[in-house]
């Protein structure tokens, strides 16, 4: 009945959008009517031709404008026989601006290139012209990080995406070697993790220490962190969008970075009417310390993870773009004890490929194809002598999605779309030579189709009603998610946002926070529905004063079906024997100021937020905040241009300890013919919290001439924990000693780190 | 109001909001108390009386755990196997319960339920007990005298396979104890990762299979010279027990009540059937 009530109200709000588009039966005569011309094209970057996502062109005396699509692509409806003038404009780029004259029902496709400009303190008005666009657009939740962000921030010894992310407002992490987003009180699985349209099941390396991402080869990362469209589905909470780079195509160059730990490298080159992208990279610990020869005095495991991305793109005429992309990505880790007869072998990653056509019926109508393949792979043997434990769980993923674009004057921009991704799940759980604990071999169908629209019934409103329909072939029902996102502009510096929907998930996942390598994706079955969330936003964008924003949201978020992982669980063939089922809660309000423009950028967050589960097998059905459950979480991200050759960075983290359930108790466990060994009892599920998690970071970037004329290459000098402070990771109790003992495992010590990047 | 205005007043707002908020957050921890609770573990297998039932009550975090202190002494113990209820008898070693196999002797399939009354506590739980097994392959497998050599620097060339039988229901878990019967031979060197370590421990569990065919590898001794070879064909109580307190000398989990089946305390009641062997181990020369 609940879902046929949101049904019958986006059903009634969309007629209402198609109503007021249609003059013959709207009630009041707009001057919109009379936008009988069109211009449309993309937006490129005039020395690489990369086409650019969220750059606006705007007719400033009309009030009137459109941002690219992901694909860098815009459509702008405009009155006739009008000189008008065109401004386009995106962050870190000089503005252009075009006069034009456009005749009765004209469709010109014009396509744009800007060239890029250092932000500095001059160029203010521009820069913040395009925060107005940003601070006005109608997604809610919605942030932008681009790659030149990560690059002038301290890094842990490699960038990374993820660190960048997890100072965002909202967006949390267990601790500071795990890579694990936790958005607005939703676990990491929650989150909607695309690379060029292809879902990574597993986006982190070395134990969850790093992400997947090469911040070199990356274009766009965009998170949405709620109330996301309904062209996105099958995750509660969050999305998180990154597009790799198309590559260069009126050059080649490239980019190699060194670091302590690893090193990386970029070329792009063009080739046709397009270009290919190459980018790898790879850890050397492993060969550091077995040529010194540390790794066999100490007995030490042989570990290293690498990354390749390669992209290549072609233009196919005027109405035609094609891309392939190809990602690859695997850690390995090796240890073998001769003496004690045992061995270890993990190897675990992802591999994703992506071919997409992007084809212009029309001016207005757009459509992108997309035919992904993911590989999420994970594989222990673990051998005792002769007797062996073995893990293998493998996912399949094979997805065509469409999506069709159209912008229907300036009022109406419509999205529609289907999704079909066939799954293959493998888990096969085996000790020594008998019947395996698991053996689940799933070939689901999973299916999804979605309506949105934009509408925009005059400067003030946007209402952006969406449906998403879709379900999976191990349950029956289906899934109907209604999404509405509206937007008032209450002044020229003052914009209000509010959303809400519903999200379905139907895959699970079994993972240790503190072990990401043996990550156990299950879709629904039988014992188990599919997870639901519902989702309210409410916001407020406001510019306070020149070249600073500054956000305001407020979320609660609503999740049934949630899953935990049952402890010591030793395998298992339907979900029921591998999860506790439970419900939850978030809710909190977000501060996020920003200033993007000028030599001194960055941005103050706090997050007052409250995450709550329960589950009646966890804690006696009591209601209990989950580890990742922070209070209060403050960030603080500041960048300085000195001058052109350097840049300071620095980082400041401030958050509510970790929640921790006290020990109360202990009881001595007795076996046969065994003494026993004493078991902590915990009191109420994470009821205390650890010391308050701080750190502070500081990054020197110099630019400088490496055999070259021109400054081609960087110096990073970072420090890590600047002031020593050890963080608490977790709590444990030592039965070891009489009486036993809590202790704090703490983080890492403060560590200097450098690293040196060309250009050629 | 001009729009200049309409900023200053939400940034103070802001401002104070974010004060507020921050006061907001600074919420008090849930404290949790100390709850006496009775724990109770007793083992039993078919063909057998009942051993020892051990009681004892929870120890506060921050004391020293004593058996004799925290043994539960005064308690009234009793076992149905649901026609006939059996009070079991203090033992000389203190919170120590035991019943003759000549009051009571543990039968295969049957259900036996334990309750125990002490002071407030009403604790009870239930075990139904496995269909009795036999070593299946003991003379192909291991040297007729069973004398078992360990290559201390091919230690993984040690390896024999033990099988037994039958399997009564096809869920059955398996796992073999090897128990060291006299500690004047030397410990066995080997750990994990790493040197050897120090172990006092003479008992060490294969970890739990599915089936019933478990490898016998060099790891699972601890001692040399007579081990007995116990293959347990296990109750799904001591399975969850043992998830719950795991391999090594150490807990690797906190108590789950997920995994506990005593009713009104915790601990275990669990039952196995079960065969034994004895064999000698010895360095190879």
């Amino acid at each position: 009945m609940k879902m046929f009530r949101h049904l019958l109200a986006f059903v009634l709000l969309l007629g209402c959008s198609f109503a007021a588009q249609n003059p013959a039966r709207a009630s009041v005569v707009r001057a919109t009517d009379s936008l009988d011309a069109v211009i449309s094209g993309y937006i490129k970057d005039s020395l690489s031709g990369e086409t650019i996502i969220g750059a606006t062109v705007r007719v400033r005396s009309l009030k009137r404008g459109a941002v690219t699509n992901k694909s860098g692509y815009y459509v702008l409806h405009l009155p006739s026989e009008t000189e008008l003038l065109l401004e386009v404009n995106s962050l870190g780029y000089r503005s252009e601006f075009h006069k034009i004259r456009l005749s009765s029902g004209e469709k010109l496709t014009l396509d744009f290139n800007l060239a890029t400009e250092s932000i500095q303190g001059g160029e203010i008005t521009v820069e913040t012209d395009k925060e107005k666009e940003e601070r006005e657009a109608p997604q809610v939740s919605r942030v932008e990080i681009k790659p030149s962000q990560i690059a002038s921030l301290p890094k842990a010894g490699e960038s990374d995406i993820f660190r960048i992310l997890q100072l965002i407002p909202g967006v949390q992490t267990i601790s500071e070697i795990s890579a694990g987003l936790y958005v607005r009180g939703g676990s990491p699985d929650q989150n909607l993790i695309l690379l060029d349209g292809s879902v990574l099941y597993n986006p982190s390396h070395f134990f969850g220490f790093f992400s997947t991402f090469n911040s070199d080869a990356i274009k766009d990362v965009e998170l949405i962190k709620g109330g996301y469209p309904a062209e996105y589905g099958g995750r509660l909470s969050a999305v998180l969008n990154v597009t790799d780079k198309d590559g260069d195509l009126y050059k080649t160059n490239g980019k190699i970075t060194l670091g302590l730990i690893s090193s990386r490298g970029t070329i792009e080159t063009p080739i046709g009417d397009g270009a290919l992208t190459l980018s790898g990279r790879r850890t050397y610990i492993d060969l550091i310390l077995s040529g010194i020869g540390l790794q066999q005095s100490l007995d030490l495991p042989n570990y290293h993870f690498y990354d390749l991305n390669g992209k290549f793109t072609q233009t196919l005429g005027p109405y035609d773009k094609i891309a392939v992309s190809a990602y690859g990505g695997s850690d390995n880790l090796n240890f073998e004890n001769g003496k004690a007869a045992s061995s270890v072998e993990m190897d675990w990653g992802n591999q994703s490929g992506n071919a997409s056509w992007t084809h212009l019926f029309s001016n207005e109508l757009f459509m992108k194809l997309n035919l992904n393949t993911s590989h999420y792979f994970s594989v222990l043997n673990f051998g005792l002598g002769t007797n062996s434990f073995n893990f293998n769980n493998q996912i399949y993923d094979y997805t065509m999605h469409s999506d069709f674009e159209y912008s229907l004057g300036n009022q109406n921009n419509f999205k529609t779309g289907i999704q079909l991704s066939s799954y293959h799940f493998q888990l096969k759980i085996t000790q020594g030579n008998n019947p395996p604990n698991s053996n689940i071999d799933l070939k689901p169908l999973y299916y999804a189709v979605y309506l949105s629209d934009e509408w925009k019934p005059d400067e003030k409103w946007a209402i952006s009603p969406g449906l998403r329909v879709d379900g999976i072939t191990t349950r029956p029902e289906l899934g109907i998610d209604p999404r509405i996102t509206i937007r008032y502009i209450l002044s020229p510096d003052i914009t209000l946002k509010a959303s809400y929907g519903i999200y379905h998930q139907y895959l699970k996942l079994a993972s240790n926070p503190l072990f990401s390598a043996s990550d156990i994706w299950l879709p629904v079955d039988p014992t188990q529905a599919a997870s639901v969330a519902d989702q309210y936003v409410i916001g407020v964008s406001t510019a306070p004063w020149d070249g600073f924003t500054f956000d305001v949201e407020t979320y609660y978020k609503n999740f049934t079906n949630l899953v935990e992982l049952k402890p010591n669980v030793l395998g298992g063939s339907s979900l029921n024997d591998i999860f506790f089922l439970g419900n939850g809660f978030s809710y909190g309000i977000e501060f996020f100021l920003q200033k993007r423009v000028g030599n001194w950028t960055g941005w103050l967050g706090y997050t007052l937020a409250y995450t709550r589960r329960k589950f009646p097998d966890i804690d006696k059905g009591a209601v209990y905040p989950p580890t990742y459950d922070r209070r209060n979480d403050l960030n603080l991200v500041v960048t300085y241009k000195v001058n052109d050759r350097w840049t300071l960075g620095s980082t400041f983290v401030y958050a509510t300890g970790q929640a921790y359930s006290q020990t109360t108790a202990l009881y001595n466990a007795v076996e046969p013919d065994y003494s026993g060994k004493l078991i902590p009892i915990d009191g109420s599920m994470n009821g205390l919290r650890l010391e308050p998690y701080n750190r502070l970071d500081v990054s020197a970037t110099y630019s400088c001439s490496f055999f070259s004329e021109k400054r081609n290459a960087e110096l990073n000098f970072d420090i890590y924990n600047v002031y020593n402070h050890r963080n608490v990771w977790f709590r444990r109790i030592d039965t070891s000693v009489d009486p036993a003992v809590s202790e704090d495992i703490r983080l890492l010590p403060i560590l200097p780190t450098f690293g040196f990047q060309i250009k050629f | 109001m001009r729009l200049y205005h309409i900023n200053k007043i939400i940034g103070i707002w802001a401002i104070g909001f974010i004060f507020v908020t921050g006061l907001v957050g600074c919420d008090g921890a849930i404290e949790s108390q100390y709850q006496e609770q009775v724990v109770v573990e007793g083992f039993i297998y078919p063909g057998g009386g009942i051993d020892s039932v051990i009681l004892h009550y929870t120890t506060p975090f921050t004391l020293s755990y004593d058996d004799s202190t925290y043994a539960i002494t005064d308690a009234d113990v009793r076992v149905s196997d649901g026609a006939n209820e059996y009070v079991l008898l203090p033992r000389t070693a203190r919170g120590r319960y035991y019943l003759p196999a000549s009051t009571l002797r543990i039968q295969s399939g049957k259900t036996y339920s334990l309750t125990v009354r002490v002071k407030d506590h009403v604790v009870s739980a239930h075990t139904t007990v496995p269909a009795q097994i036999k070593y299946l392959n003991l003379d192909s497998t291991l040297p007729k005298n069973l004398v078992l050599l360990l290559d201390t620097v091919n230690p993984s060339s040690f390896s024999y396979q033990l099988i037994a039988g039958p399997v009564d229901v096809p869920t059955r878990r398996y796992m073999l104890e090897v128990s060291a019967q006299d500690t004047n031979y030397g410990k066995v060197a080997t750990n994990l990762f790493g040197p050897p370590v120090d172990t006092s421990a003479y008992v060490r569990y294969s970890f739990i299979q599915t089936g019933p065919v478990i490898t016998l590898y060099s790891r699972l001794f601890g001692w040399y010279g007579p081990n007995n070879l116990t293959f347990l064909a296990l109750d799904s109580n001591w399975v969850d027990y043992k998830r719950q307190v795991g391999y090594g000398e150490r807990a690797q989990i906190h108590y789950q009540s997920s995994l506990n089946h005593v009713t009104g305390g915790i601990g275990v009641w669990a039952s196995a059937a079960r065969d034994v062997v004895q064999v000698f181990l010895k360095p190879k020369p």
